[in-house]
């Protein structure tokens, strides 16, 4: 994918300055079809110090003060338990048409779907940070997939793993959020963009380390519309896992395919096989910070805004997700 | 610059268990090149095969391979090209406590309990008169003052580099005061400022742009023959390493994280203008021998 963007640049927002803020806001200066106006965080301490590092750009502190400031988009990078506060206030003060909020969308299915109804009345462009789809190596497997390269999917297994909280006993340690919502998500949503819409068959959830919050989950998720069926492990106490990694293999009717953050690897059963990594993919950029993918999950939301073309996955999309995330949440407490 | 004085650094990714081809080739791996014994031997042999130095993020891991080598009388003369922050534990630390402002707190409480002078003149001056600039010298001297502690005062600091997602960012934000900062301060202190960089062309115009005086400013960004990781492309990179002339440049990610052979690797290098140095990545003794040695013959 390579977007153009003109020098026509959007007037942007970002609400919420953690690491995900900064990756954007950073993003948002340096690619020529956009222009940050402005930061929102509600840290004072942080506050003081973004006014005094960011020169030309607005620092406030309530997403009300983005009011007058003439946007275009606004970027919603808070925790995920403000997600829907704050896109909230967006749409309904029409604070800026476009809007791109971090995933999951919302931190409960009825939030997400308000709030993607509130998006159709605003009219622009809305997403949600689903950063695999575009990882050139997601990117390359749904194409293989499209093209049936391994035949008709009999069943596929996803594994979404960390180190996050490995190897954390006895150190004070706390999470906004829990592992279904941090990772769980984004192995729901590749696991919707690949094979369709899903129902929950069965879930296990735990929390492990007293944060309040699940810490792994395994889980069974049948396709609404074709005879298959997924298993998932998602956790982030496993060893071994230096940066989040989703992993899905896929076993079809002619071979098997297996993609993660890093390469694809299709074996035939004719006995071909062949695997490419990110250098075989074009995985270049505009600029690189963090990964390449983030640019190129940036460059594409401001061309949709730009053209108004529907950017995926939107709202509508985003919330489904969320409605599975809570179907398993709910699946699992139930009695066995 | 002639051909024979590329400086070859030994790269410290593998001892942080690092492929950026593939994670699951690191698992695989082991953790034998994290152990810093193990570490530390691999280094001495590449030094007897023709490595110049070492360029490290700055770790508890690294630290420790440090102090071994400097144990072993096997420091002295040996180049050091360090790297702060440490992005990766930052950012985990930073999933472990809850956000940037537990993280603050935390490198803040081990600043204070590092008893570097400078580091807490400077910090106090940063938080009381929120001044950014203070912050980042009271953190340039808690870093410094931790590789001095584990190398010893005598070790050879050839320079200090930002961290590729701390220049990066702070390239896309515009932050101009922060490179003139570093460059000045770092300076003063009689070591050559550095950057480590993903965008080496956008730097390179930057530096520029802003009236930045880069003379013996240590730059490392990606130079592969597949253009791995060159950004925007191979060829503007290429275009800026020709225009430039002040800038010491190191070559990393050279194999392409393992994709590409030391032949083609170094084939490329050799044909590029202005390639002050290059870093590669080792995790076997038989690999740290072939690696240097060949590289050493072929480039000089």
């Amino acid at each position: 994918m390579v977007y153009i963007l003109d020098d026509e640049a959007l007037r942007v927002a970002v609400v919420g300055m953690g690491k995900m803020g900064l990756l954007h806001a950073g993003l948002l200066n340096v690619l020529p079809g956009a222009r940050l106006v402005a930061v929102c965080e509600k840290n004072r301490l942080m506050r003081r110090f973004l006014a005094r590092m960011l020169r030309n750009v607005h620092v406030v502190d309530d997403v009300y003060a983005l009011e007058d400031m003439d946007l275009d988009a606004v970027y919603v990078t808070t925790p995920i338990y403000a997600h829907y506060a704050v896109a909230h206030a967006v749409a309904g003060q029409k604070l800026a048409r476009h809007m791109f909020v971090e995933k999951p969308l919302t931190a409960c299915y009825s939030d997400s779907r308000r709030l993607s109804e509130e998006a159709h009345v605003l009219g622009g462009v809305n997403m949600v940070g689903y950063l695999r789809r575009f990882m050139v190596t997601f990117m390359h497997a749904k194409k293989l997939l499209d093209r049936d390269a391994v035949g008709r999917v009999e069943a596929f297994k996803v594994e979404a793993y960390s180190s996050d909280f490995h190897d954390v006993a006895g150190k004070a340690v706390k999470a906004n959020s829990g592992v279904l919502a941090e990772l769980g998500s984004y192995a729901v949503d590749v696991a919707r963009w690949y094979f369709g819409d899903f129902i929950v068959e069965s879930a296990f959830v735990e929390s492990r380390l007293n944060m309040g919050v699940e810490d792994a989950a395994s889980f069974r998720l049948k396709s609404v519309k074709h005879q298959l069926t997924g298993e998932f492990q998602v956790s982030w106490c496993v060893p071994g896992y230096r940066l989040p990694q989703v992993t899905v293999k896929i076993k079809g009717s002619r071979g098997t395919l297996e993609v993660d953050d890093d390469e694809v690897r299709v074996e035939k059963q004719d006995g071909e096989a062949k695997v490419w990594y990110r250098p075989d993919l074009h995985d270049t950029v505009d600029y690189w910070l963090g990964a390449p993918e983030y640019c190129r999950e940036d460059a594409y939301f401001l061309h949709a805004a730009k053209t108004g073309e529907t950017a995926t996955p939107n709202f509508d999309e985003a919330a489904e997700v969320d409605k599975l995330l809570e179907e398993i949440r709910h699946k699992a407490r139930e009695p066995s | 610059m002639t051909i024979r004085s590329k400086v070859l650094l030994v790269g410290d990714n593998p001892f942080h268990n690092i492929s950026h081809l593939s994670q699951s080739r690191a698992r695989e791996r082991g953790a034998n090149p994290c152990d810093p014994e193990y570490a530390a031997r691999l280094i001495e042999v590449a030094v007897e095969n023709g490595a110049d130095g070492f360029m490290f993020s700055i770790s508890q891991t690294t630290l420790e391979i440090l102090r071994i080598l400097r144990d072993r009388g096997r420091l002295s003369g040996l180049r050091l090209y360090a790297i702060a922050p440490y992005a990766y534990e930052y950012v985990r630390l930073a999933s472990q406590l809850g956000g940037i402002p537990g993280l603050a707190k935390k490198v803040g409480g081990e600043i204070l309990t590092s008893r570097n002078a400078s580091a807490l003149r400077f910090g106090l001056k940063g938080v009381l008169q929120t001044n950014p600039e203070a912050l980042l010298k009271a953190y340039v001297s808690y870093e410094l003052s931790r590789v001095k502690a584990y190398a010893g005062k005598k070790a050879r600091v050839e320079t200090l580099m930002l961290h590729q997602v701390v220049t990066d960012l702070a390239l896309a934000l515009g932050m101009s005061w922060l490179f003139k900062a570093y460059v000045e301060f770092l300076r003063d202190l009689r070591i050559a400022p550095g950057f480590n960089t993903g965008n080496f062309a956008f730097l390179v115009n930057k530096l520029d742009e802003w009236g930045i005086d880069s003379k013996k400013t240590v730059v490392a960004a990606p130079f592969n023959r597949v253009g791995f990781q060159m950004t925007p492309s191979p060829e503007e990179c290429e275009e800026a390493l020709k225009r430039n002339s002040t800038l010491t440049v190191v070559a990393i990610s050279v194999l392409a994280s393992g994709y590409l052979t030391l032949v083609e690797a170094a084939e490329y290098l050799r044909d590029l203008p202005n390639i002050a140095g290059l870093s590669v990545g080792i995790s076997k003794e038989k690999h740290a021998k072939e690696t240097f040695r060949l590289i050493r013959q072929m480039l000089g």
